[in-house]
């Protein structure tokens, strides 16, 4: 579904403001995204609103992209990868209709990217903003749960226990045992968490020609990695960081670069995995590439698993 | 408020949309440090008030915020356009300010005389908003720092004489320190405390 | 494609659609208005007031409605429709020494100034249900007895507080302040250690079962304050709102709450008499449970400033205040039903990486022994 890239004039529809914030909100997520940009990696708080979605499900990257959206905007909406996954549909519908907003699900067509838990495959470009929605915006949190506590060791650069706890992994396992949410120190200063995308994507952080805007709504916490930001995933000399590799390329699309989903397909545990970003996966199968299963009858068979609900126009039946 | 200004200028005519339009310039102005983003607005606020400076600050400041404008803006017209179009606080002391007006650049206060915020909140610093002739002609600076990929030049006409050095010494006090939004006559170039800033004539 | 955008889409609808038939239920029972709700859940519709942080009973007894009976999801309602609603300013300080007092108790006196009055309360009901409410009938009116005082205005009711005071038996009430603006938690990320004023305010809008819980805690030696219920109010009080351009206060109408005042185990040092200290609670509509339970909590978070260590739960404000509210929680705890699938696919392939690991350093330990006499045991 690629919407028509001309901007949008027509009033939006809900008699809510334009991006459903009131002026005075935006203007103080604004701020705190200025001060974010300014400070590169530093979490700053913001007085988050309650929002018309649960606390969890995006309310924070929903009131950044509302703060910084514009009629001429092109938004995509991503969860997983996925432009589908329902949340996503959900986000990307509530900004249709309190903004008017154009939407894509293509990467290279969006100015502005909401995610959860992945960075697109399809490199960003300048003049992009990426906004991350974030649950639990403190790295050393799962270390030391008070904030009390947290913020004085941002306030020093006190960042001895991520280490202990990131060396403790090497010994007890021989990895650090960190698949997502992997902490990256920012500019040789800050220690931050890169929301939940797995640490495939980690490098995907640095240099990017893309601004990145985190926000987390439940914590009240935003913050920003401007473009072309050195962001370094923190490892030892004798553990460097490596992303997740994967041994087999996507069944529909043959990547051998993408990050990959693994679809269980029957009950006897067989496996297939497929690209995780939909949109790069669509992609380059529309340039001709093809994976060991891409045949059209696998893909048929898991639309239709995919698509649960049945499209039969039977009545809903109420309660007895 | 507007009864004992009947002569009050104008703000924006689509404060939503113009308002989103100034952000996203002040926002990429300060996420890609020396690049110039046109600002445009408001078209006539109260001398010496320049145009876009009166956006900025008409885009950020509200009654939540505080403001601090420098002698050359203390007049009867600015502090009324600027209460009426923001709502916010003046204030005197520039500590205490969330945005500061600086219209007369030779005479700017140092950056130090600002809100530095603190280790814990260094977010809590001033914004300062700094009216110039324009990024055409004047001093050149050689920029590094985050948003920028190596390295980018800019030339600021009508900056104060020891930008440089105001720079370096705010890069000091790192996460600390007040960041620059330099307003000239249609548009804008933003300077966050990160930015590494060298003169090269 | 692999995964239609559309099918999201009208999955969502036609669950939004399944979901309005169930809270509908069968058709051949009469649909609820919410004036019923308002009226005969009025319990739950002050609950939803108090947790979605909003007086509206229309409001919140339609949320009731909507969320099909789910009170935290009735106050999410509120609370997102709160958000969009203009600020216009604080009202004045309700004085519930003035309450139209419609139910006071006191559990630190025999008798005392005002009485003690029952009000509709559950408390002394034979939990028996009432298998008549399952039938048609009337409900009869209340027996009204006249008032010593007549028709006139109801003489003020003192606070069991303020007879302590008079004695300086009890903390002085802080002085009110009219310069210091009183802080809003929702204008403001909740910095930790947080003034009184706002931690009464999260306490206020907190989940009533949590605050339930910890003030339960203390009783139990986690942190306790020896506490009385030094009185209980719950009544009508007039709000009064003071616009700056008019100079003076306007009326806005009367509102119920309930107020408690608990008194607690005593402070005091060898320069300072002893005396007894203050919990408060203070929350819309009849909720004594929840005033209590606050009023408890409210206690127990003073314990630092009155000198003392803090070592339980319902002590540590970090810990109280971060958790209190249940629309953040139900949606943190609700959020992982979301799909996880990316972060879950990178635990796995570590997990997997790791047993391969495990399995080979077995293999090798196995092979460095002398295998075959430890596979002949």
């Amino acid at each position: 579904m690629n919407a028509p890239l001309s901007p949008q004039t027509a009033p939006a529809a809900t008699g809510y403001n334009f991006a459903y914030l009131d002026e005075q909100t935006k203007r103080m997520i604004r701020r705190a995204l200025l001060k974010a940009v300014a400070i590169p990696g530093h979490q700053v708080p913001f007085a988050a609103r309650d929002m018309p979605m649960p606390y969890g499900w995006g309310t924070g990257g929903i009131q950044v992209t509302a703060a910084i959206l514009g009629s001429g905007d092109v938004l995509k909406v991503i969860d997983q990868g996925a432009d589908d996954t329902t949340n996503a549909v959900s986000i990307r519908a509530f900004f249709q209709k309190t903004a008017n907003v154009a939407v894509t699900t293509r990467t290279a067509e969006a100015t502005v990217i909401q995610t959860r838990h992945r960075i697109p495959e399809k490199p960003l470009k300048a003049g992009q903003t990426l906004v991350f929605q974030v649950p639990i915006p403190e790295p050393l949190r799962f270390l030391e749960p008070r904030e009390t506590e947290t913020r004085v060791m941002h306030a020093l650069a006190d960042y001895g226990l991520m280490h202990v706890k990131l060396y403790e992994d090497i010994a007890k396992h021989g990895h650090i045992a960190k698949t997502y949410a992997y902490p990256v120190e920012v500019e040789g200063r800050y220690v931050m968490d890169p929301s939940p995308i797995p640490k495939f994507d980690n490098p995907k952080l640095s240099m990017s020609p893309a601004l990145q805007l985190f926000g987390a709504g439940r914590e009240k916490r935003i913050y920003a990695l401007p473009p072309f930001t050195r962001v370094k995933s923190l490892d030892f000399e004798d553990h460097p960081f490596e992303p997740t590799r994967f041994e087999a390329p996507c069944a529909l699309c043959g990547a051998t670069d993408s990050y990959l989903d693994e679809v269980v397909t029957d009950d006897r545990g067989t496996r297939m995995f497929v690209c995780s970003d939909t949109d790069h996966c669509e992609e380059r199968r529309a340039d001709g590439h093809r994976g060991l299963l891409a045949g059209d009858d696998l893909v048929d068979t898991i639309t239709r698993e995919a698509d649960v609900e049945r499209d039969d126009g039977a009545p809903i039946v109420p309660l007895p | 408020m507007n009864a004992h200004s009947p002569t009050l200028a104008a703000g924006f005519v689509d404060p939503v949309h113009e308002a989103q339009t100034c952000f996203r310039a002040v926002l990429d102005a300060l996420a890609e440090p020396g690049t110039a983003r046109a600002v445009a607005g408001i078209t006539e606020p109260p001398a010496p008030l320049s145009a876009v400076a009166a956006s900025v600050i008409a885009t950020l400041a509200d009654f939540e915020t505080t403001i601090w404008r420098d002698a050359a803006l203390a007049t009867p017209a600015v502090d009324a356009w600027i209460a009426f179009h923001t709502g916010a606080r003046l204030v005197e002391d520039p500590r205490e300010a969330t945005f500061a007006l600086i219209a007369d650049a030779a005479n700017a206060p140092a950056w130090d005389a600002f809100a530095l915020g603190t280790d814990l909140d260094p977010s809590t610093s001033t914004t300062v908003i700094l009216q110039v002739d324009g990024f055409d002609a004047g001093a050149r600076y050689h920029l590094a720092g985050p948003g920028i990929e190596t390295t980018r030049d800019v030339a600021v006409a009508g900056a104060p004489a020891d930008l440089a050095a105001r720079g370096r010494a705010n890069r000091d006090l790192f996460p600390r320190g007040v960041d620059l939004v330099l307003a000239g006559p249609t548009a804008i170039v933003g300077l966050p405390r990160t930015t590494r800033l060298e003169e090269i004539g | 494609m692999y995964v239609s955008v559309k099918g999201g889409e009208a999955a969502i609808r036609r669950a939004h659609r399944l979901l309005a038939d169930r809270r509908r239920g069968a058709r051949d029972v009469a649909e609820i208005v919410p004036d019923q709700i308002r009226e005969q859940l009025s319990l739950a519709v002050d609950r939803v007031m108090n947790e979605g942080a909003l007086h509206d009973r229309d409001l919140a007894a339609l949320a009731v409605k909507q969320a099909r009976g789910d009170l935290i999801e009735a106050a999410f309602l509120v609370r997102a429709y709160r958000t969009t609603l203009p600020r216009f300013g604080a009202s004045r300080p309700i004085d519930t020494g003035a309450m139209a007092v419609e139910r006071r108790i006191s559990a630190t006196y025999k008798d005392l100034p005002g009485g003690q009055i029952l009000g509709p309360t559950f408390d002394y009901t034979h939990r028996l249900i009432d298998f008549a409410l399952a039938s048609e009938g009337e409900t009869p009116a209340p027996e009204r007895l006249d008032a010593p005082s007549g028709d006139g205005p109801a003489a003020e009711i003192p606070r069991v507080t303020e007879l302590l005071a008079m004695e300086g038996l009890i903390e002085a009430e802080p002085e009110s302040d009219d310069e210091t603006a009183v802080g809003d938690l929702t204008r403001a990320p909740l910095r930790i250690p947080a003034g009184r004023d706002l931690r009464l305010q999260q306490l206020a809008r907190g989940d009533e079962g949590f605050l339930l819980a910890l003030g339960y805690s203390t009783q139990r030696g986690y942190g306790s304050t020896h506490p009385f219920a030094g009185e209980i109010r719950i009544g009508a009080v007039e709000v009064d709102f003071e616009a700056p351009e008019l100079g003076f206060a306007v009326p806005l109408g009367a509102i119920t709450v309930s107020e408690c005042q608990m008194i607690n185990q005593f402070a005091g040092s060898s320069k300072v008499a002893p005396t007894f200290t203050r919990g408060y609670g203070l929350a819309f509509g009849q909720v004594e449970r929840k005033v209590m339970a606050m009023a408890l909590v409210d206690r127990a978070l003073r314990t630092e400033e009155l000198g003392g260590a803090v070592t339980a739960p319902a002590q540590d404000q970090e810990f109280v205040l971060s958790h209190a509210d249940n629309v953040q929680a139900t949606g943190f705890v609700e959020h992982l039903k979301l799909p996880h699938y990316v972060d879950f696919q990178a635990e796995l392939a570590l997990v997997r990486a790791m047993r391969a690991e495990h399995e080979a350093r077995i293999e090798a330990e196995f092979l460095d022994e002398d295998g075959l006499e430890e596979a002949a045991e």
